[in-house]
């Protein structure tokens, strides 16, 4: 009935793994993002000069830097809809600190805000069993409502000492791109070489299998929410500096971009798939979307209706090549 | 008695919703022996397994390890006691590489930040691999491989952690004849070395190679236990197949009602992708006709095609005078007049937050077919005991939820009734009125296609029994074939 030994030439395997790497998403991302870059430099180019691409890079920094931790959650097979309130509860708290500590221990608070506030996520996913989709959902209005509470509603000032992350530059490169690499490098090293990271694709694959090999699935999962908790104080600290003013309100709607960034870098709601290095160039695409409108004078009402289409291409491709590889 | 040491299970009962699986079954699995562990689907031998490796609990009984009474709250617990499965179903992460697969206990024993090169996890993962002696790619994605693959790396795992008692539950139903061999050399030293291997397979030469022990298991009891080579396989299938027990047959099915005119469904060549090939079968009106065969063998896969859940990659079905590749969809099927009733009622049949009245007229409703008469009538005919319609379905015990399900087929008038393990999981007094039903409906004209495990059930009703084995029908009986009958040919070992 089954053919058990695959009648497959070495040939035939080293092109079968040419086209997988091909068919990585990362890959194809990379693929489109030249054609794109190529395309609106020919259409204006001022999007090839140095200046206009450190920008670009300056802007995605925030979002690359949430979808990083996103990756992780969704590669445990969990979602995180309460990013972007996180985000603005941690600076807000961060900034509030101020006039009671010195600012590394307000700027610690800050961090530790979004880490407690991943914490409570995770927890309340792995006890109560309620689908982390729900559960988010009422912590991004919650998270919302306490910076929102705790500010009494105005952008709180503090923190100018940061400053220099969210204006200054080291040589050419603004400093916040400096951190985004760092947070890429590091997010993608952990999970694709410790223990921990292959645990938690494990987990992410298949839970099942992950709990009869003895692995602690519930302590996995708050992890992963603990460090997107962090990531988002990150750039919430970073946003600040950058402005000079921690906003209650800042950054509403920012979970879908990160999101979208973390999906077309290959991730799957599904869990067990997603990689750091396709989230960051997720992030990049939506920013040279963005980017592009600006500079070719497009309706930014199309880059919405563009934004969307990306996410479903990315997702339909993702798709394809799933079939692609069981044939 | 020697002391060899060893699991020992001391009467042990469980009962699932009132169906008696296990009904007070005592072994013992000596350390250094392989012991054959045997009997027909339902016999009791995924039960016993899962209470011995602490998947589940029993309902009465203990387990001894070394003659030490043992409790096995959870799989992990018994993993610490030295129990070892190898799960018929591979429990493994497919979009994980092979060596990170073979590696992850040892990963996930580690500090959580330790620094894990791929090359330190392909050498945990070669370690592994070395005892059975087998090669695999170790960094391809373990999903892209072929199940056996997939079996040959749970296997690893399990032998890896140097197991007191090894159990292997149909660890070769995909293994090619070399991987099975090497297996079966494994196992033999596993046992050399002093582990308790059980062995749980279907090809039964290969395991009465190697067995020193056997038990044969029916109907939840233990009705042989002895030396491997005590017995030959002709005894022991008749010992599965519990012969003589069905000879005394209180029903006999009217074969005489009709004939070739009659015949209401006709499969020619139907074929389906590493399922079932090239099945020819006819039903006549008022025949019944039994699909008996291992799980596995393709049964369930063929019924579904016939019903229009799936498409068939080959072949034709020829229904209500037309000649079709296959149905549209399982609605096509429906409206034509075939009704099918699934294997698995709580997943692919009811719908179990709605009453018993929705659950009974959905398809009628959903695909507008008058319905034959009102729900209230079919809970009266069928005898189903319900406080009322509008009570949810699940709140019914699992007899009267398989007669709701039952009843929604025949609400749809079918000229041809599928139904697949109609009596699965349903208490004997059930059981007697969905045997008492499906004669009726075949009395009535209707052509009824039953597969069925148990053996006495399709004996008892069906007209003719065809036998299927890894996807195609070996053979066919007349009516009321012995139980040895089907059991030799279901296991390729007839004479």
């Amino acid at each position: 009935m089954t053919t058990l030994e695959s009648g497959k030439t070495p040939s035939r395997r080293l092109g079968d793994m040419a086209l997988r790497l091909i068919l990585k998403p990362e890959a194809g991302i990379a693929i489109v993002l030249v054609i794109l870059a190529v395309i609106i430099t020919i259409a204006n180019p001022a999007f090839a000069t140095p200046t206009n691409l450190l920008n670009l890079l300056r802007s995605v920094a925030i979002i690359g830097i949430v979808s990083v931790g996103m990756t992780y959650v969704m590669i445990v097979g969990e979602l995180d809809l309460s990013v972007a309130s996180t985000l603005a509860l941690s600076a807000v708290t961060g900034a509030l600190m101020t006039q009671y500590f010195i600012w590394p221990v307000a700027v610690a608070l800050g961090l530790m805000t979004g880490v407690a506030a991943g914490m409570v996520n995770g927890l309340l996913v792995t006890k109560t069993g309620v689908n982390s989709f729900i559960i988010t959902l009422g912590t991004l209005s919650v998270f919302r409502g306490l910076g929102l509470f705790e500010s009494e509603g105005i952008p709180v000032r503090g923190l100018e000492e940061l400053t220099p992350i969210g204006q200054g530059t080291i040589g050419p490169v603004p400093v916040q791109v400096v951190i985004l690499l760092a947070v890429v490098i590091v997010g993608q090293f952990v999970l694709s070489r410790t223990s921990l990271g292959i645990q938690i694709h494990a987990v992410g694959d298949n839970a099942r299998a992950a709990r009869l090999a003895g692995l602690p699935v519930a302590r996995l999962k708050i992890i992963a929410f603990a460090l997107v908790g962090f990531l988002a104080a990150l750039a919430g600290l970073i946003r600040t500096a950058q402005l000079g003013v921690a906003e209650p309100n800042a950054a509403v709607g920012l979970e879908l971009q990160v999101i979208a960034a973390t999906v077309i870098g290959g991730a799957s709601l599904a869990g067990g798939k997603g990689s750091v290095t396709g989230s960051l160039l997720g992030a990049c695409l939506l920013g040279v979307m963005a980017n592009a409108f600006v500079l070719l004078r497009l309706s930014s009402f199309l880059q919405v209706i563009a934004t969307g289409a990306i996410i479903i291409l990315a997702a339909v491709f993702d798709r394809l090549r799933v079939k692609l590889w069981s044939a | 008695m020697d002391e060899v040491g060893g699991l020992r299970v001391v009467d042990v009962k469980k009962s699932f919703g009132g169906v008696k699986a296990l009904r007070g079954v005592s072994i013992e699995f000596k350390r250094g022996f392989v012991h054959a562990l045997l009997g027909a689907n339902g016999a009791g031998k995924s039960t016993l397994i899962s209470i011995c490796t602490g998947a589940l609990a029993p309902d009465h009984g203990q387990v001894e390890m070394d003659t030490i009474p043992i409790h096995l709250p959870n799989p992990r617990h018994a993993k610490q006691n030295g129990i070892a499965v190898v799960h018929q179903e591979p429990a493994v992460m497919p979009s994980l590489t092979v060596a990170q697969n073979l590696a992850i206990e040892e990963v996930g024993a580690m500090a959580i930040l330790s620094r894990l090169s791929p090359a330190r996890v392909r050498a945990i993962a070669r370690g592994k691999l070395a005892r059975l002696g087998i090669d695999l790619p170790l960094d391809t994605r373990l999903g892209d491989l072929p199940v056996s693959m997939r079996q040959l790396v749970e296997i690893a795992r399990a032998l890896s952690g140097d197991p007191r008692v090894l159990f292997l539950d149909e660890p070769n139903s995909s293994l090619s004849h070399e991987e099975t061999d090497r297996l079966l050399r494994v196992c033999r030293a596993m046992a050399d070395g002093g582990c308790a291997v059980v062995f749980v397979t279907h090809r039964l030469r290969e395991v009465f190679s190697i067995a020193d022990e056997a038990t044969v298991l029916r109907d939840g009891l233990v009705v042989w236990t002895g030396k491997g080579s005590s017995v030959t396989i002709p005894e022991a299938v008749s010992m599965m197949a519990g012969g003589g027990t069905h000879e005394a047959r209180e029903f006999t099915t009217k074969s005489d009602v009709v004939k070739p005119a009659g015949i209401v469904v006709r499969v020619e060549g139907l074929a389906r992708k590493n399922q079932f090939v090239d099945v020819n079968l006819e039903v006549a009106a008022g025949e019944v006709l039994g699909i008996s065969g291992l799980i596995g063998s393709g049964r369930t896969e063929l019924v579904s095609a016939i019903a229009g859940l799936t498409r068939p990659s080959d072949g034709r079905i020829m229904f209500g005078g037309r000649h079709r590749r296959s149905w549209k969809d399982p609605g096509q099927a429906w409206r034509a007049g075939v009704s099918m009733v699934p294997e698995d009622r709580q997943h692919d049949g009811l719908f179990s937050g709605m009453s018993v009245e929705w659950n009974m007229m959905s398809v009628c409703r959903s695909l507008g077919i008058a319905p034959i008469s009102t729900a209230a009538q079919m809970v009266d005919r069928l005898g189903i005991k319900t406080p009322s319609l509008s009570v949810p379905v699940s709140s019914l015990s699992g007899g009267n939820q398989q007669k709701v399900i039952l009843a929604r087929a025949m609400l749809t008038g079918p000229r041809l009734l599928i139904l697949d393990e109609p009596t699965r999981g349903v208490d004997v007094s059930a059981k007697a009125d969905i045997y008492a039903l499906i004669r009726e409906q075949a009395s009535e004209g209707c052509a009824v296609i039953l597969v069925s495990s148990e053996l006495d059930e399709v004996i008892e009703l069906s007209d003719r029994v065809i036998v299927m084995r890894q996807g195609g029908i070996v053979k066919e009986f007349g009516a009321h074939p012995t139980s040895s009958q089907l059991i030799a040919t279901a296991f390729g070992e007839e004479a």
